[in-house]
């Protein structure tokens, strides 16, 4: 077998400790996608907007933050034709707080360690991998803890998608795909021991699929947040995941590539 | 992407008459198990070969009348997964298909009756990748639609004996793909491509309840959408297709199975 295209991606993971501005989320950004990743800073000043690298079909997203005090930060995200996908908040303690930056070519995820950590997530979704000569549009789509207007969205198992060639809208909801057989619960724990793991994959409203976010994998239920994981990802290879704030269906776990 | 590993494995079909006696059926089998790379032991009981970290099964089948063929299989400790029984439609005239599905680690008979349902009985190793295949112990597998004695009780793609904590028990053990927003099965990408998925399968173990064991082989979950018994082709790599049949076996999440023919 190989290593799963969704885990084939570059990454980055770093963790900013005691921010009390969002200011150093931007900065931030601005390193991980900009200075050691592959994005581009259009605006040119360290601020944004940040364009994601540009696939092989000429599709990217971009991300626009802005800080709304000290302590909140709204990210806009736009597919690639400018159509607006959704502009979440966040916000930070202005005690300070730990917060992750994970990120990769296309996608951004972002975490505050607040008493109830919360997380933002962009990403282009990718697609089926076993997809023949029909290929999914690359839907580009974001989630996170407060709506655009400050409210809480409660939203970690669905998001906001957009893809211009289907809806030119933004606003759609995904669906998280639920893999327990009806009134089971099932475990993603190996008679092994190991811990075994799907893709973060979604739907629409409807029965058809969009893709599964990059670098993103959904563990059993119970694990703690923060804590890291070594799972084998291929015969052989092993790759490094950490507990994120998501939570999934049947409580399981939504764990970002690590190492 | 490359072929997944639980399509990467030997497979046969051959699909013969069986008539109103499952015994022509039972002859077919054999040699196509043997075809297979299975050991006849003699006696319609048939060992599969011995994989590169010594797991096997033995199939035994019986035909218990014209009626009924029942197969139990043990896994290589000697241990039962519970004798299954399927049956075929006796009324004079009539003629009912065997399809037969063999490799090297799996055999799955299904019986097309003449009202265009099926029954099946089945056994087979799964594929635990990308854990090494010796990782754990819980991966030989039963089914059939009836339990001896002929009541239906495993009529479905979700339907496997194990071995689990214990005893072998015949029970829901596939996982489904619900949308959680609407419920219901995913069937299309939005490019309109038909998905499948794996048959990926759980078992209780001592310490874990419903513990994630590996997949069956050379089998996927396709819609039920499709007519039973139709010839599928799907892409198991970014430019490999693989003929599949849909089995008639009642579906389960919107979703029935199909097996690997070319």
């Amino acid at each position: 077998m190989a290593v799963p295209d969704f885990l084939s991606s570059a990454f980055r993971f770093t963790t900013l400790a005691a921010v009390t501005d969002v200011n150093t989320i931007i900065a931030g950004l601005n390193t991980e996608l900009v200075t050691n990743g592959t994005w581009t800073d259009t605006g040119g000043t360290g601020v944004g907007p940040f364009k994601s690298e540009v696939g092989v079909d000429g599709t990217f997203f971009t991300l626009t933050v802005a800080r709304l005090s000290a302590t909140e930060i709204q990210y806009t995200v736009n597919d690639w034709t400018g159509i607006l996908v959704y502009n979440p908040r966040q916000v930070i303690d202005a005690g300070g707080v730990n917060v992750i930056i994970a990120s990769g070519p296309d996608y951004v995820y972002v975490e505050s360690g607040t008493a109830t950590p919360t997380a933002f997530m962009c990403c282009r979704l990718r697609d089926w991998p076993e997809t023949p000569g029909n290929v999914n549009p690359n839907f580009v789509c974001t989630t996170g803890p407060l709506t655009a207007a400050g409210g809480a969205t409660n939203r970690y198992w669905n998001l906001w998608y957009s893809c211009p060639a289907q809806t030119r809208t933004y606003g759609a909801n995904g669906f998280i795909i639920n893999r327990d057989p009806y009134g089971v619960t099932t475990h993603l724990i190996s008679p092994s021991g190991a811990l075994i793991f799907t893709p973060f994959d979604f739907a629409d409203d409807s029965d058809f699929y969009l893709g599964r976010v990059p670098q993103v994998v959904i563990l059993d239920s119970g694990l703690a947040w923060g804590a890291e994981y070594t799972l084998t990802i291929d015969s052989g290879v092993t790759a490094v995941f950490q507990v994120c704030t998501f939570v999934s269906l049947s409580s399981r776990r939504i764990a970002i590539r690590k190492a | 992407m490359a072929v997944p590993n639980y399509l990467g494995s030997s497979y046969r079909y051959l699909c013969t008459p069986t008539g109103v006696d499952v015994a022509a059926a039972l002859t077919a089998i054999g040699t196509e198990l043997v075809a297979s790379g299975w050991t006849d032991n003699t006696g319609n009981s048939y060992t599969s070969p011995v994989d590169a970290v010594g797991r096997f099964i033995t199939a035994n089948f019986l035909r218990e009348s014209a009626q009924t063929l029942s197969l139990e299989v043990f896994d290589q400790l000697g241990q039962s997964l519970l004798q299954r029984e399927a049956r075929i439609d006796v009324t004079a005239g009539v003629n009912n298909l065997a399809h037969i599905f063999t490799g090297q680690f799996h055999v799955h008979i299904e019986f097309q009756l003449p009202n265009g349902t099926g029954e099946f009985l089945c056994g087979g190793i799964l594929d635990l990748s990308p854990e090494a295949q010796d990782a754990h112990t819980k991966w030989a597998y039963g089914g059939g639609t009836r339990a001896n004695g002929g009541t239906v009780n495993g009529d479905g793609p979700h339907y496997l004996n194990m071995y689990g904590s214990g005893s072998a028990s015949n029970t829901t053990r596939i996982i489904q793909y619900e949308n959680s927003g609407i419920g219901g099965a995913l069937i299309y990408t939005k490019a309109g491509n038909y998905m499948f998925h794996p048959r990926e399968v759980f078992c209780t173990t001592a310490t874990v309840t419903m513990a994630y064991c590996g997949r069956t082989y050379q089998s996927v979950l396709v819609t039920a959408r499709f007519n039973s018994y139709s010839k599928i082709k799907i892409p198991i790599d970014g430019s490999t297709l693989g003929t599949f049949l849909v089995s008639g076996m009642t579906s389960r999440y919107g979703l029935t199975l199909a097996i690997r023919i070319a």
